[in-house]
């Protein structure tokens, strides 16, 4: 689609529901025209925003927090936010990074919550939603693999556990995983490292190396 | 606890949520809450400034209004009112004051005290409102436009409101045409100037407008002038007749009690048990009462002890007589030659 069609994706009020969402993910356009757009008040474009991104950020709350609870309401806090904040944005183009920031932080203060919680004894510990976090065709091991490593991050400190799942399960740079949680990249080391040493140190393999 | 190689986590083994359920469900919620969708504006840098800068316009408007509204001299309508209660020495305070010498404070509190009496003893007989406050105020520019002497007497400069006077013709002259007013401001400058008798003078003829509202207070000065001088009939009579104008004024008690020292010091009891008696109904609490009645009976005693000497005195004589109708024998024979020979 040429980028001077953006216009004709206008959305007239009450129309919302015509569109087909289909056609949205596909529009072609990039994130900063739509992000222009968008600030322009179109929704069509905030929709394709969504459409884009939305599996991204879903993707993110499920495996930091390691379970479904509350991922859709921290995605939908998270565009609410984007809806009232998109014109602090600088670099339309940087937007899926942003969308991350807000969603760890959204994250990262749910967990602290239920971490306080429970140490009033106010709250039980989260489950892990092993279905959740693993994909239907995954093997075996890999299940065994994801359970055992979310059940030792329950017991890190929310930071190196979002730093740590950043970096090796969403595999992200160390760049990227710092920008994710606003913090210096030495920081994001530093606390991945933290995290990668607890975890070497008390995790046990399921299968042994015979079997 | 050995150390051991973590495995690595698959991307393939990991739910992918992109293009899910999950995703259209909370689109759904979003879409509805974003009806009206309108990002909110970037915030200017200038905001910041304007917000300080509009504080310091309202403050400034404010103080202009203020100083534009509310003015010194709209005070005096408010304060007025609750001060009718008689205060020593409160009149009104001149507003320049630079041309009296320091030798002269006696002149100054002589007028402060003249114009504060003079407003009491008007007050207490029509009560203030804010009509006669009015009028007062408006009356202030219409006496500054007065002669000369008058102006100096209301800012205090007495030896200059004399020269004054004497320079438009003198005190006489200045009396003869005189208001009420004007002449209690020449009371001012003749007991300013120690001039007892034109002082005097004045206050007699302000006397003559017994409807003026300075009588009482000139009834009053009067007394105190012809006591120093002397004159105890005249000082009673001046203070009967402030007790006359103002029975209810504010040096009522007092000219009752000045009346009763007069005739303690004349001695005349019969005076005195009338005054003590006037005195005693209108002032059942007064201060001096105790000391009246005693005086009286001392002075009641005295008489009565003059009276028995009088007759003592007045026995001898009689005795004295006797002896001359009917002289002792012995006394008749030894008559002194020298006696003898004046017969």
């Amino acid at each position: 689609m040429p980028s001077d069609a953006v216009p004709r994706l206008r959305l007239i009020p009450g129309s919302v529901a015509s569109v087909d969402p289909g056609k949205a993910t596909d529009s072609g356009v990039d994130d900063e025209r739509l992000v222009a757009r968008a600030l322009q008040s179109d929704l069509l474009a905030f929709e394709l925003l969504y459409r884009r991104h939305s599996g991204f950020a879903l993707n993110l709350a499920v495996r930091i927090q390691g379970s479904s609870i509350d991922a859709e309401d921290v995605v939908h806090d998270a565009f609410l936010k984007v809806s009232e904040r998109l014109s602090e944005l600088r670099e339309a183009s940087a937007f899926r990074a942003w969308l991350g920031s807000i969603v760890v932080r959204l994250v990262r203060t749910r967990l602290r919550r239920r971490r306080l919680l429970r140490s009033l004894g106010l709250a039980s510990a989260e489950p892990i939603e092993l279905d959740a976090i693993a994909s239907p065709n995954a093997d075996p091991e890999s299940r065994v693999l994801l359970a055992q490593v979310y059940s030792l991050l329950q017991t890190l400190p929310a930071d190196e556990r979002i730093a740590w799942t950043l970096r090796y399960v969403d595999h992200h740079r160390l760049e990227v995983v710092a920008k994710l949680t606003d913090c210096s990249l030495a920081t994001a080391k530093r606390r991945i490292s933290r995290a990668q040493r607890f975890l070497s140190e008390h995790f046990v393999p399921a299968f042994a190396e015979g079997e | 606890m050995t150390s051991r190689r973590l495995p690595e986590i698959a991307k393939s083994s990991l739910r992918d949520y992109d293009s899910s359920e999950q995703s259209a469900a909370v689109w759904r919620r979003l879409k509805s809450d974003l009806r009206g969708y309108k990002p909110r504006e970037r915030r200017s840098p200038w905001l910041w400034l304007s917000v300080p800068a509009l504080a310091a316009v309202l403050f400034g408007s404010g103080v202009l209004v203020g100083a534009r509204f509310i003015r010194p001299q709209a005070l005096p309508f408010v304060q007025a009112e609750p001060r009718l209660q008689p205060l020593p020495a409160a009149g009104p305070v001149p507003t320049k004051n630079t041309a009296l010498p320091e030798a002269q404070p006696e002149a100054k509190a002589l007028h402060t005290h003249g114009r504060r009496s003079a407003r009491l003893s008007a007050s207490a007989a029509t009560p203030l409102s804010y009509g006669s406050l009015e009028t007062s105020a408006h009356a202030a520019p219409a006496q500054a436009q007065g002669p000369e002497w008058q102006r100096l007497v209301e800012i205090g400069d007495f030896p200059g409101a004399r020269r004054a006077l004497d320079r438009q013709g003198g005190f006489d002259v200045a009396m003869a045409h005189a208001s009420p007013s004007e002449l209690m401001s020449l009371v001012d400058i003749a007991r300013a100037s120690g001039e007892r008798g034109q002082a005097i003078s004045a206050l007699r003829q302000v006397l003559a407008h017994a409807e003026a509202p300075e009588a009482p207070l000139a009834a009053w000065t009067l007394g105190n002038l012809l006591e120093q001088a002397g004159d105890q009939p005249g000082a009673a009579q001046a203070f009967a007749l402030y007790r006359r104008l103002s029975p209810a004024g504010d040096f009522a008690e007092d000219a009752a009690a000045r009346q009763v020292d007069v005739a303690l010091r004349e001695g005349n009891l019969e005076l005195v048990t009338q005054l003590v008696e006037d005195y005693a109904r209108d002032f059942p609490h007064g201060r001096r009462l105790s000391e009246f009645r005693r005086a009286e009976r001392a002075l009641s005693g005295r008489e009565q002890d003059a009276g028995a000497k009088s007759e003592a005195i007045h026995d001898e004589p009689e005795d004295e007589s006797e002896e001359n109708h009917v002289p002792p024998p012995a006394a008749a024979g030894s008559s002194t030659p020298g006696s003898s020979e004046a017969h």
